[in-house]
């Protein structure tokens, strides 16, 4: 019903252009006439039409162009994302507002926009997926463009969500990147670090995010412990050992606020048990020990991916004293 | 101007893949790799008699499995000056083999006694994890402080034994 009412209030306004503004923007509905069938000779008359004083200072002939470079950017770029017709769109369609300022076309120019915010979106999650040291920043220029625009049509508050999305996949791919060589790379495990505190900000109960920080923290601990061997001084021992339970001071709050959202999971009773062992903490570790045993006999843990996506260096745990 | 198909397009905005997976902690024993490391420092900077420096540099594991693989993988086969070391995950402790050293876990807190009867005269460094263990005649004693995995020392145990406590060793053992 609401798709229906919408349809014909488009007609409408449709019909209202073309009877009344065909005198004020001729080159506009010349535009909108041609664009179907011959997209690059309708994109010429509306460049021409936006530069006559009259058609310039007229909102739909801004829309009108704004539309037509992003069906550019769509059906002759294929959405590319280098793009510049995607830019342009954007600037009609800000123009268009300012010339509109009781929203006569609030609502066609909300879809151009979102259309482009998801474009956007869109180049932002292929760079997180495609995310190396050659590409490092191009998912932040993504996602500015991306923020930019959205919050032409919504608010800071309904971006929220895909901020801390954003983030906590920024994080991961850096922390990706750090896995690939733990001890050159050590750089992007910071790097991913930042960007689940800033999710964490946005958020501070968001329990991935809390849980992975601990975990990076702590699994660079372990990661600079593994550099210990044979040629290690005992003063190194000492230096390494006072850096390594700082990391593991740093993961300790975010595994336990992780665990208070999430009680039932088993991955951060574990994650407690070792960071309060690598803490030398016996009473704590002794406890979360207990628990972890206690609710897998009750089987009183949520399952989820993890159990079924083991880290590889994964060992068993013979540890005694 | 904007037809349905398009607005079916921009409805279905905003589906973006964007997700992140969870990391795993590592697993590793991170107190048995720091002890396997100072139970190699201990082995490398004191000073054996002349008599114990042939053949093998012989450390005996009795009660921490983990601190036994660690200790084998990481340094099995290094040299202690110039002997090789060889590393042994011990069961019981016996008076028919001499050890340089033998770890003693606090899970066999209650063998030590029997341990310390069994190298009575011999220059074997007994090293352990557990408060007390100097009165009991370890030599070093493994200590959590502050977090960090530290040693205090019983020097006279040494001493008896015949075994000189390296410079830096000394350096860095906590005062009991």
């Amino acid at each position: 019903m609401k798709l229906k009412i919408t349809f014909i209030a488009l007609a409408f306004l449709a019909l209202v252009v073309n009877t009344f503004a065909q005198r004020d923007i001729p080159l506009t509905v010349e535009a909108i006439e041609l664009w179907e069938t011959d997209i690059e000779g309708a994109r010429k008359l509306i460049d021409r039409a936006v530069e006559t004083e009259q058609e310039s200072k007229h909102p739909y002939a801004w829309y009108t162009r704004g539309y037509i470079y992003k069906e550019i950017f769509k059906q002759v770029d294929m959405a590319d994302k280098n793009s510049i017709n995607r830019d342009i769109a954007v600037e009609c369609i800000e123009r268009c507002i300012s010339l509109d300022p009781i929203g006569v076309y609030a609502e066609q120019c909300e879809l151009v926009l979102e259309y482009i915010a998801n474009s956007y979106w869109q180049h932002t999650s292929e760079a997180i997926e495609l995310f190396s040291t050659h590409n490092s920043r191009e998912p932040e220029m993504f996602y500015a463009g991306f923020k930019r625009i959205f919050l032409l049509f919504r608010t800071e508050a309904e971006l929220r969500d895909k901020q801390i999305a954003f983030y906590k996949a920024l994080a991961q791919a850096h922390a990706n990147i750090y896995l690939q060589d733990v001890y050159d790379n050590v750089v992007f495990i910071n790097q991913a670090i930042g960007y689940y505190i800033k999710a964490l900000e946005q958020d501070s109960l968001d329990y991935e995010a809390n849980y992975n920080v601990a975990t990076a923290y702590y699994n660079q601990g372990v990661h600079i412990l593994r550099t210990i061997g044979p040629q290690t001084t005992i003063d190194d021992l000492i230096i390494i050992q006072d850096q390594c339970v700082q990391l593991f001071t740093d993961a300790l709050p975010y595994m336990l606020k992780a665990h208070g959202q999430r009680p039932d999971r088993q991955e951060t009773l574990k994650g407690l048990y070792i960071i309060y062992r690598a803490l030398s903490d016996d009473a704590q570790q002794f406890f979360y020990k207990e628990e972890l045993e206690r609710m897998s006999r009750e089987g009183l843990f949520v399952p989820n991916k993890m159990d079924q996506n083991k880290s590889p260096d994964k060992k068993e745990d013979k540890r005694e004293d | 101007m904007p037809k349905l198909s398009t607005i079916c397009l921009f409805l279905l905005c905003l589906s973006g893949r964007i997700s992140a997976q969870q990391q795993q902690p590592s697993e590793d024993d991170t107190r048995a790799m720091i002890k396997a490391n100072f139970l190699y420092q201990f082995a490398s900077s004191n000073e054996w008699p002349a008599d114990s420096k042939k053949g093998k540099f012989t450390i005996g594991i009795y009660g921490n499995s983990s601190l036994y693989e660690q200790l084998a993988s990481r340094y099995g086969s290094k040299p202690v000056g110039s002997q090789t070391l060889e590393i042994v995950e011990l069961k019981e402790v016996t008076d028919d083999r001499v050890f340089h050293i033998i770890y003693v876990d606090r899970s066999k807190k209650n063998e030590m006694p029997e341990v310390i009867q069994k190298i009575k005269g011999k220059s074997t460094l007994i090293i352990t994890h557990f408060d007390g263990a100097l009165a009991l005649g370890s030599a070093i004693n493994f200590r959590e402080v502050n977090s960090n995995i530290r040693y205090e020392l019983n020097k006279k145990a040494a001493d008896d034994r015949r075994i000189n406590l390296g410079t830096k060793i000394l350096q860095w053992a906590v005062v009991q």
